[in-house]
Parts: C-alpha cells; sequence; structure tokens
C-alpha cells in the first residue's frame, strides 16, 4: 500500500490492520532518519518503534492529516532529543546531535551516505537537520515548517542559506577527480 | 548583496516565486555577467546535488523485510500490552531458558542472558521489566544469532514475543 492511503486509511479508521499497513509504509523512513544521524542499527529500529507506537497512541492530536510527515518527524525529532539526553553527560546542553567527526561509519550509510555526510559538516546542526529532512526524507516546505515550528518564509531562506553555504563545496567535490 | 541582486531575490529566483519583471532584469544581468552566472550556477547544482544524493542514501538504507516483519510484530506486542498488567517476567525468563538450553547449555544461557541484560536498558536481568522487554529480547536474539544461528535466533525472538502476547 503507497504511503499516503496507509496514512489516510489509519488517520479514518485507527484499527491494528490499519497500523500494520501505516508500520510498513513509515517504518523505513523513520529507521532511515535515526541511521543517517550515526545511530546504530539496533538503537534506530528501538527508537523507530517508539516513535510508531507514539503515532499509534497521539494520532488524535495531529490537526492536519496533509502535515502528517512534519508532524511524523517531529515526534521523530524529539525521541532522538531524549535519547541524546538519557545518553549523554547531564551538564551539557542538547539541542541537536553531537557532531560526528568519523565520516567512515559503515554503520550509518553508503557511499552517498558518506559524502552527504561529508557536506554537513559545513553546516550547523540545526541546518544539518533541516537539509537531511529536506533532500534525504523529502519533506515539503509545509511538512517542515510543521517539523521546526517555524514559517514556511523561514525555512525556504534557511534552505537557501545552506545552499549558499555548500556551492562552493559541493561543486569542488563533483569536480575532483575521485567524484 | 551581488551586483545588485539580493540575497532575496536569489532565493526567489532559485524557487521561482520572483515577479516578471524583475526575473527579466536578472535574467539581462546573468547573460552578461559571468561572475553571477557561475553563483547561479552553483547555487542551483547544490540543490540538484543534495536531491539526487539524497535519493541515492535512500535506495542505499532499503530494509529486508525480516528486520521490517520482526519491527511490526515487536511494535504490535507493545501495543497490546499497554492495557494489560505485567507478566511475572520471572516466568518469561524461564521460558526462554527451556528453548534456549537444549542448544546451548544452561550456564552459556545463563551467560547470554545476562549479556543481553547488561547490554539493554535494563543494565542487569533483574532488572529487566515491561519496559525493557523489547531491546533485552533484540539483544539476546543478536547473541543467539551468533552462538546457534539465524533459525535459533528467530526461535528465541517468537518465544519471547509469544511468551509476551500469552498473558
Amino acid at each position: 500500500m503507497e504511503e499516503k492511503q496507509a496514512v489516510d486509511l489509519f488517520l479514518r479508521n485507527r484499527s491494528e490492520e490499519s497500523f500494520c499497513a501505516l508500520f510498513e509504509a513509515l517504518y523505513p523512513r523513520v529507521r532511515r532518519y535515526f541511521i543517517v544521524r550515526s545511530l546504530d542499527r539496533m538503537t534506530a529500529e528501538e527508537l523507530a518503534q517508539n516513535v510508531l507506537l507514539k503515532v499509534y497512541n497521539r494520532s488524535g492530536e495531529l490537526r492536519d492529516r496533509d502535515l502528517f510527515n512534519g508532524w511524523l518527524f517531529k515526534v521523530a525529532r524529539n525521541e532522538l532529543l531524549a535519547y541524546w539526553r538519557r545518553n549523554f553527560n547531564a551538564g551539557q546542553t542538547i539541542e541537536y546531535e553531537p557532531l560526528e567527526d568519523d565520516l567512515s561509519n559503515e554503520l550509518t550509510t553508503g557511499s552517498a551516505g558518506v559524502q552527504f555526510d561529508d557536506w554537513m559538516t559545513s553546516l550547523e546542526p540545526a541546518e544539518r537537520e533541516l537539509t537531511r529532512l529536506r533532500f534525504i526524507e523529502e519533506l515539503s516546505y509545509e511538512e517542515l515548517a510543521v517539523a521546526f515550528d517555524v514559517p514556511m518564509g523561514t525555512v525556504k531562506w534557511r534552505l537557501f542559506n545552506v545552499k549558499k553555504k555548500l556551492s562552493q563545496i559541493i561543486s569542488a567535490s563533483m569536480t575532483a577527480p575521485n567524484s | 548583496m551581488n551586483h545588485g541582486i539580493t540575497d532575496k531575490e536569489w532565493m526567489l529566483y532559485l524557487e521561482g516565486e520572483l515577479d516578471e519583471a524583475t526575473v527579466h532584469g536578472l535574467e539581462a544581468h546573468l547573460v552578461s555577467c559571468k561572475a553571477c552566472w557561475d553563483y547561479f550556477d552553483q547555487l542551483a547544482g547544490a540543490g540538484e546535488q543534495l536531491r539526487v544524493t539524497g535519493e541515492a542514501i535512500r535506495s542505499e538504507l532499503s530494509l529486508c523485510d525480516r528486520v521490517l516483519y520482526r519491527a511490526l510484530v515487536s511494535t504490535v506486542s507493545r501495543i497490546n500490552r499497554q492495557e494489560k498488567p505485567s507478566h511475572d517476567m520471572k516466568v518469561r525468563l524461564d521460558y526462554l531458558r527451556s528453548i534456549m538450553a537444549p542448544m546451548c547449555g544452561a550456564r552459556t544461557v545463563e551467560r547470554a542472558l545476562k549479556l543481553a541484560a547488561e547490554a539493554s536498558p535494563a543494565k542487569t536481568l533483574e532488572a529487566v521489566s515491561d519496559e525493557h522487554w523489547n531491546p533485552f529480547l533484540l539483544m539476546l536474539t543478536s547473541i543467539a544469532a551468533v552462538m546457534c544461528g539465524e533459525t535459533a535466533a528467530d526461535l528465541i525472538w517468537e518465544s519471547g514475543q509469544a511468551e509476551v502476547a500469552s498473558c
């Protein structure tokens, strides 16, 4: 079943059957969300299950069905923040994930992921989050606005600034001999 | 600002939202200014490369049916358990012991249970509870896969889920 169809079915009729269809449609994306943020696969799978469980329990909070993806990744982001708070020093202020310097983390992704992670090191944590949701999870501007609780114009402006920051780096990596 | 073109105008132009008159002016400038043309080319190229690389990442991180199925069974079990009282943890662990002992011996089973608990949020076997059951079972299954193979690991996983569902 296609993702949109599974979401509509579940939101109309919350049952185990509709949840299973929703789970099959969404779990790979949510799991991927955690993997590209450098979590090992077991932790990513556990957190993804937590997110889908929260979707089951809290789907009534969703006001606009068309913005389901934005709400979903807001839940995922909060799950990730809670995970970092539990697993890092209490004295640290955790807003986003700790900077990962190891670009060769083979548990994360293949060569495209390594390339993407390399570009992300030039961005601030908030920009990295926005860029991953836009270009890996393909959230629309509207959905990103929901996920980050900001106006759509702010989303567009921040993404423009990301492209500005990355334009020369990406251009250089595309013309490098090994690219 | 770049040759009289503001960042806002660049952004709107890339989004296709710039008014027609300004578009004409901007494009007339691009035709004659290599620096601005290169700047635009890099901006547009960056967006395209991010899009293409994102697509490649989605392909790289595809999910096999086995992992999807396990995750689904685990999550549905948690949903079903939400309204039910906690099952006796000792009974659950003893059931797993009875499944595993013929495969690898009682001492190895105890060692595996202890290791799985230590690697899970429970940290000790005594602290394993409903809340920790799934991460504990996941760790135990991983250990069993190494010790006894994937078939045995699947049996342990299914047994652990079935014991939960029976309460």
